[in-house]
């Protein structure tokens, strides 16, 4: 490896510390830290019962609590007493402990959506910027399409398609999230593409492939990580509701969404049913929006969550675009604040009126 | 002139966009499992009308030829037949629209004041008490199940106090009392996450406003902080607030196929959800490519918005 | 938005008659869109209680099924000689387009559905008529092809409904679906799709002019929202789910009726390929489940086990020996006799079961019981849900292991054994080879003949062979036998779990007056034994 090479890695170090140092800058945020609390309890008890049931076959919830899986017909709808905290469901089974281990349910659809959202448009997105011109093209009309179809009614079709069956869910939400992932990786690339590291990483000669994904994509992984914490939260909400359409995961799993769905014909004498696991989704969603608020606030003050969203269509072709480089400097176009030094009556509409 | 001719150009760009999304609900179609035929026919088939049925329908043709044909028919207009009402599916999609709409519509009314009120005042507030509040009101908005919130609103507000009716609709156009005590709930259900985003968007944009350098030389001038917050920074921070506007429509369309089978709306999303379970698959795509026109329509219209608003964006 | 008071006002004022001096409009939750409104043509249930207030027929059951009474007919039906009847049609009735309805629209109707061209899903139903002859402007002969026990209930039904033959005609089938033509109490108002369909008061009916102003089906697809609407008083009749039974009895404001559904509830199981096609492992299956853990699984309360694939009300009604049956054929629940039988049939504990559930809570219910007992015996097994439209393919296809299953009947034996149990090969000209048809249940017939199980086939063709003969039998003692016997061929070789018939629960509000639903009653707001009216 040549000098230049060596550089290369040190540019890379620099960024990865950096990273390290935002993430280390979210213990002044109280909300993040609220929301990695929550988080890690649900990650806590997802292990748990990854353990319990793989390892000990459900015998340590069983001992500490109760089987989630165990029916018994003569505690049909029991509201919450002390042996069942938070009652029992239509089959007699104690809703707290598959409570706890519909956490491993909606962390695996989330992490596993989510993680094929994130490779899939990491890949096109930073294909798609790094080469341009047709495959840039192509790519992103395609891209394009799959974002015109509202979420859940893509999701549906994919569900309708594969047929319900958890892995399907992962899958299916997987694909409809990819078109988000690749618009902000596509951005980054672009403002990265000519910087410093990659000229020398170029001069050097390096393949394009390894120059795209070893020296650009982990530069510009950090809005494309806020991205992703925060659509945990709508990747688990979206695959509750497929469950509660009848298109997500299968019985006997433990699953939220599903204990929702199953209860509410019985909402009305036996709210526990359905009100706890709204609760757990809503607690889970409330942690992973928290988290990646405080990760956008320590990364750039001026990220607002929903700029995702704006760079998620098709922007680009508006061509001084403000405001999407996620503050990370060098973007030609330069942001917003010079352009508008020109003070607050240069809007041609709206103000003027007596 | 030039945003006439930006206007155009966006038009055209969305060509070849519905292009693929026609390509991919065709595909989709035929990937779709099941077989329309058997359902209509239900449980004791005649093969006899079953081969009448899929010839009919072209069922036993190549599937270029299909797909040319089914191009064809789209240009005329044609979204084909549905199996289940054995009708146009384009006059389906005309009947069930208005509620739809209203319902989407009348989400937006009630989310944008309320959003952009709070966003302001949040702003205005930055990190006191008032804007912790709405902060994580807005955290907890777009962290709320709309299915859960549906169904504890009627376990409340028509079950415990009987304050309103659960299900069904009434054109407001016909009958706006009966119509409007019917929405109330639906509209909640669809606005509450969209008031906590449009909200938080309305929040950061003012917080940056507020500190960039233009409002900083307005205030070295002395012009009182109120009039900036209305003439200067309002305006400017209200542009990415049209373009998520635009994007919004994508979640509440999805959102409407939840919200009207809950509250037994007959528009599209119940359509939608229908033809899926009935496995009347020409509904189904039809629908779904209706909804992909409406949020290209929607986004290229709010984009165009913005290049009207906003000077700084020169359409070349 | 309006204030508390005005949306309470409000909401009383819904139901309230316009004119002040009707009897109001009766409003019913239904789940179901309609898709066509003609009876011909429609098999769907709760369609087919709405389908006579439109259309009438010859009969009509007496409430609790112990009998027809003359409807459209003016009297009993003459017997000329075993397979020919003469019914005098009544003079004094008229279509809802004012036409008179004559004898030549009865033998229309009734030919119309028999004959095979028109595919009308009804027709195995009406396969004992030859034809309906107008011998008369009111007088219709029916010369059958055999005597069925099933005749006068049969003409009691809506697969026997008489429409207008002229309006059929001209419209042709689809647009007749769509503007009924009848005779009923009750004419088509208004239909928007998947929101409600609104029937008006036919004033020139000829039983008189119900005193309703009309009826209103909601179409609520959420069950526990259009039981809401029922405690809200918005709606007057909606169904009851299983959960809420005991809430709906404790409101005052709700009379809740349960009723015998008359149907079979279980689960099929592949008898021709997969870990089920020996017998033994299907008899295995009897001891691996506790039926009555079943039943509570899939309907709580509101159900009862069934015995020899027939609901509580035919085996009473019958006096079939049920206790026999429960003895020799529903063992009870033994895991370790059912490992044995898996053993036996070769298939041990290693093998895996997918478990089709159609979507619904009764289905998915039993399911997941199901499931349950499987993991507890040590035997992986999965649960799917399927739409109706997988699922009538997984039966056509026959790729399913275990599947739910249902069949709605009647109180007649052969509404079960006919459709449920015969061999489809010996129907005429049999079934094409793409279609097999899952009414061969669970494939025991084709079974039995790829294996060549020579002692099986024997019973299976006898099981065929009586039970199309009890179908053309109207001695009562007769069928008796043969459907003892059927029950002694099919239950040793289980093809069908068997674990329950369902109850529906409907609650009707308080505001109903001179109402009350009954298992067999039709055109039940108006006719001869009562009125309902709307009270506020």
């Amino acid at each position: 490896m040549s000098q230049d090479g060596s550089r290369v890695k040190e540019a890379e170090f620099d960024a990865r510390s950096g990273f390290v140092t935002t993430l280390l800058k979210l213990k002044h945020s109280p909300t993040s830290l609220a929301g990695l609390g929550i988080i890690a309890v649900l990650v806590l008890m997802a292990l748990f019962t990854t353990i319990d049931s793989f390892v000990f076959d459900r015998a340590m919830i069983t001992w500490l609590h109760a089987d989630p899986y165990a029916m018994d017909q003569t505690m049909r709808y029991e509201g919450p007493s002390r042996e069942h905290p938070f009652g029992t469901d239509r089959y007699g089974r104690d809703i707290l402990s598959r409570l706890i281990y519909g956490s491993r349910t909606a962390l695996a659809i989330g992490i596993l959506a989510v993680g094929i959202s994130f490779i899939g448009g990491i890949i096109i997105g930073a294909v798609s910027a790094y080469f341009g011109g047709y495959v840039d093209d192509g790519l992103m009309r395609t891209v394009e399409v799959l974002y015109a179809i509202p979420g859940l009614v893509l999701a549906m079709i994919f569900m309708a398609i594969f047929g319900p069956s958890i892995y399907n869910l992962f899958i299916a939400y997987g694909i409809v999230g990819i078109p988000a992932y690749a618009r902000v990786m596509r951005s980054e690339v672009l403002s990265l593409r000519d910087r410093q590291y990659v000229e020398a990483a170029k001069l050097a000669g390096l393949p394009r492939r390894t120059i795209l994904f070893r020296e650009i994509v982990p530069n510009g992984l950090a809005p494309v990580v806020v991205q992703g914490t925060l659509s945990m939260g709508t990747v688990i909400i979206g695959a509750a509701a497929l469950s509660f359409l009848g298109f997500g995961v299968q019985p006997p799993t433990a699953d939220w969404g599903r204990m929702l769905a199953d209860g509410r014909t019985a909402l009305l004498v036996a709210w526990w049913v359905a009100l706890f696991p709204g609760i757990m989704i809503f607690l889970t969603v409330m942690g992973f929006n928290m988290l990646g608020d405080g990760l956008r606030d320590v990364m750039d003050p001026k990220m607002t969550v929903e700029d995702v969203g704006i760079d998620d269509f098709d922007l680009d072709d508006l061509p001084t675009e403000p405001d999407h480089g996620y503050g990370f400097g060098d973007l030609e176009d330069g942001g917003r604040q010079p352009a508008s030094t020109d003070g607050g009556s240069s809007a041609p509409e709206g103000g003027d009126r007596p | 002139m030039g945003l006439f001719r930006y206007t155009l150009r966006r038009f055209a760009q969305l060509v070849p966009v519905l292009f693929g999304i026609v390509t991919l609900t065709f595909i989709m179609m035929h990937a779709l499992p099941g077989d329309p035929v058997r359902l209509y026919l239900g449980t004791e088939p005649g093969q006899e009308l079953a081969d009448d049925l899929i010839e009919s329908h072209g069922f036993d043709r190549p599937l270029y030829e299909q797909y040319f044909e089914h191009l064809w028919r789209l240009v005329q207009g044609d979204l084909g037949q549905s199996f289940v009402y054995n009708r146009p599916v384009t006059d389906l999609i005309w009947e069930r629209m208005e509620p739809t709409l209203v319902v989407m519509g009348l989400s937006y009314v009630v989310a944008l004041p309320v959003a952009i009120g709070l966003g302001i005042y949040g702003a205005a507030r930055h990190n006191e008490a008032g804007d912790h509040v709405s902060r994580f009101a807005g955290l907890a908005g777009i962290s709320t199940p709309n299915f859960w919130l549906a169904l504890m609103l009627i376990y409340v507000m028509t079950y415990h106090l009987g304050l309103l009716p659960a299900s069904g609709y009434t054109s407001p156009f016909v009958n706006p009392v009966e119509s409007a005590m019917l929405l109330v709930m639906p509209v909640l259900t669809l606005a509450t996450a969209q008031t906590a985003l449009l909200m938080r968007m309305t929040r950061s944009s003012m917080i940056e406003e507020l500190r960039s350098e233009h409002v900083e030389t307005a205030r070295a001038y002395g012009i009182p902080e109120r009039k900036i917050m209305v003439r200067h920074s309002f305006r400017n921070a209200l542009l990415p607030l049209i373009t998520i506007v635009g994007l919004q429509l994508s979640t509440l369309l999805g959102g409407s196929v939840i919200v009207e089978e809950i509250f037994a709306i007959p528009g599209l999303g119940r359509l939608f959800f229908d033809s899926i379970i009935d496995q009347d698959y020409s509904v189904a795509v039809g629908v779904t490519l209706f909804f992909s026109t409406l949020f290209l329509i929607g986004v290229v219209l709010t984009d165009i918005a913005y290049a009207y608003i906003d000077p700084r964006i020169k359409y070349d | 938005m309006a204030a508390a008071g005005t949306a309470g006002l409000f909401a009383g004022c819904i139901g309230a008659d316009p004119d002040g001096d009707g009897g109001g409009t009766f409003r019913i939750a239904t789940s179901d869109e309609v898709e066509t409104f003609d009876p011909r043509m429609n098999q769907m249930a709760w369609y087919s209680t709405a389908a006579h207030y439109l259309f009438d027929s010859l009969l009509m059951m007496e409430p609790d099924g112990s009998g027809t009474i003359p409807h459209l007919a003016d009297g009993e039906l003459e017997e000329v000689d075993e397979t020919t009847f003469v019914a005098d049609i009544r003079d004094d009735v008229t279509f809802h387009d004012g036409s008179q309805l004559t004898a030549e629209d009865v033998a229309y109707s009734l030919n119309w559905v028999r004959d095979p061209d028109n595919d009308s899903p009804n027709l195995s139903n009406v396969e004992f008529l030859d034809e309906a002859e107008a011998t008369g402007e009111y007088e219709v002969t029916l010369h059958l092809e055999y005597q069925s026990a099933l005749m006068e209930r049969t003409l009691a039904g809506m697969n026997a409904a008489i429409v207008s033959k002229d309006a059929a005609e001209e419209m042709g089938q689809e647009e007749f679906g769509q503007n009924p033509v009848g005779s009923g109490p009750f004419e088509l108002a208004n239909h928007d799709p998947s929101a409600s369909v609104e029937l008006e008061a036919n004033s020139d009916y000829f039983m008189g002019e119900p005193e309703l102003d009309g009826l209103e089906y909601r179409i609520i697809p959420e069950t526990e929202v259009g039981y809401v609407e029922l405690a809200d008083g918005t709606i007057h009749q909606s169904g009851v789910t299983e959960a809420l039974v005991d809430e709906a009895e404790d409101d005052d404001n709700i009379d809740v009726y349960q009723l015998d559904n008359f149907d079979f509830q279980g689960f099929l199981i592949n008898c021709l390929e997969g870990p089920f096609e020996d017998v033994r492992a299907r008899e295995g299956l009897n001891y691996l489940v506790d039926y009555d853990d079943l039943l509570t699984g899939a309907v709580g309360d509101l159900g009862s086990r069934n015995w020899g694939h027939m609901p509580p009300g035919v085996v009473n009604g019958w006096d079939f020996p049920a206790d026999e049956w429960e003895a020799e054929y529903y063992p009870e629940q033994d895991h370790e006799r059912a490992l044995e039988l898996f053993e036996e049939a070769g298939i041990g504990t290693d093998f895996e079961v997918n478990i089709t559930a159609r979507a619904g809570e009764a289905m998915t219910g039993r399911a997941t019981v199901l499931q349950n007992e499987f993991e507890q015996a040590g035997i992986d097994a999965t649960v799917s849900e399927v739409s109706d439209g997988e699922w009538l393919d997984s039966l056509d296809v026959g790729d399913f292991d275990i599947t739910t299953y249902g069949w709605g009947g009647n109180d007649d034996p052969d509404g079960y054994y006919y459709h449920m149990f015969r061999d489809i090969a010996n129907d005429d000209g049999g079934m094409s080879d793409d279609v097999v048809g899952h009414s061969s249940i669970g494939y025991l017939y084709e079974g039995a003949r790829e294996r060549g199980e020579d002692d099986h086939l024997e019973d299976l063709e006898r099981l065929d062979e009586i039970v199309r003969e009890a179908r053309m039998t109207t001695d009562r003692d007769e069928r008796y036998e043969y459907y003892v016997e059927a029950v002694d061929l099919l239950m040793p070789l289980y093809p069908v779990l068997g674990v329950y018939s369902a109850e529906s629960a409907t609650g009707v509000h308080t505001d109903v007056q001179g109402y009350e639903p009954t298992e067999f009653g039709d055109q039940e707001v108006f006719n001869e034994w009562q009125s309902a009216t709307i009270d506020n």
